[in-house]
């Protein structure tokens, strides 16, 4: 064999880690930690004070548009038990139907469209 | 060195234990400790790679920052020195990518301890007197495995994880690294002459 091909012997084996040891020499902290330690609490601080702002601005923002949504959804019960009673009331009438035709086919097609993407599915 | 100090604290805390503690508290003053422990370790490593005691500080710290906002993401059993050894290593190659620092990459490993100073005199072997020049005959992947296995005390397995290189890799890094430095320096005890 080879002499360099040779395994080591224990000898060398140690000899190695001898050498490569001193590639790492105790280093002192001098306030090393404390600084990581000061940089996480900051960041963990800017975190919480970025979410903070963002929920107060967002919820700025959006006091606007939600009062108007709130006022549109306080609406909508009226509006639609009003369509149910006038469907309720002239489904049998011939010129209702005739009148309404095109949004009872888009009501229809839109009740059975979950059924067909189902069965399209299977 | 920390990681010498073994896995318990003179309070008798094991680093498993720490990091239990640190992930239920949330509270980085349970952190320090692991810190404490590791920073030798991982700022020699940094020094290694960069060759800049300043650059491989602020890695450093980044390296710790990192892993205390991961921290519980490590999986039982794994062993926390080769976990934040890991993170800075892939600190590193992000930095070094970032900063396109590759004519560093080169010859950093083989460089000198800018801030240790380490000069290796091996007591009166002619044969290896520098081991920065030692390691300047190294190939990159060489040198890395050497310096994880010899200086670090890391298993194959654990070089392997760390540095995404195969296992059959590693260990032919290790014998080829080991076969040249005793083809030019020689390993022969002190006592040899």
């Amino acid at each position: 064999m080879d002499r360099l091909d040779r395994p080591l012997t224990p000898d060398e084996e140690g000899r190695l880690s001898e050498l490569f040891e001193t590639l790492t020499p105790p280093l002192e902290d001098r306030g090393f930690s404390a600084d990581v330690l000061r940089r996480i609490r900051r960041r963990a601080w800017l975190r919480r004070a970025v979410l903070g702002t963002a929920v107060i601005v967002g919820g700025i923002l959006a006091l606007g548009p939600l009062s108007e949504l709130s006022v549109l959804l306080s609406g909508l019960p009226a509006l639609f038990s009003e369509g149910l009673i006038a469907v309720a009331t002239s489904w049998n009438d011939p010129a209702w139907l005739a009148q309404n035709r095109i949004a009872l086919i888009l009501a229809v097609l839109a009740a059975s469209v979950p059924g067909a993407i189902r069965l399209l599915e299977r | 060195m920390g990681s010498r100090a073994g896995a318990r604290t003179p309070a008798g805390h094991r680093d498993e234990e720490l990091v239990a503690r640190a992930i239920a508290t949330g509270n980085p003053a349970d952190y320090d400790e692991l810190i404490r422990r590791y920073q030798s370790d991982v700022r020699n490593w940094l020094r290694h790679l960069t060759g800049d005691p300043s650059w491989a500080d602020d890695l450093a710290q980044e390296t710790f920052i990192r892993a205390w906002e991961r921290l519980h993401t490590i999986s039982d059993g794994k062993k926390f020195k080769a976990w934040i050894m890991k993170i800075a290593y892939n600190m590193f190659l992000q930095s070094h990518r970032r900063q396109g620092r590759e004519a560093r990459l080169a010859d950093a490993l083989g460089r000198e301890q800018l801030a240790t100073e380490s000069h290796v005199t091996t007591g009166g072997d002619a044969g290896v007197t520098d081991l920065p020049r030692m390691l300047a005959a190294l190939t990159e992947g060489e040198r890395i495995a050497m310096v994880l296995c010899y200086a670090y005390g890391m298993s194959h397995r654990e070089i392997t994880e760390l540095t995404d290189m195969p296992l059959g890799t590693v260990k032919s890094h290790i014998r080829r690294g080991a076969a040249r430095i005793r083809g030019r320096f020689g390993l022969g005890s002190p006592a040899d002459g």
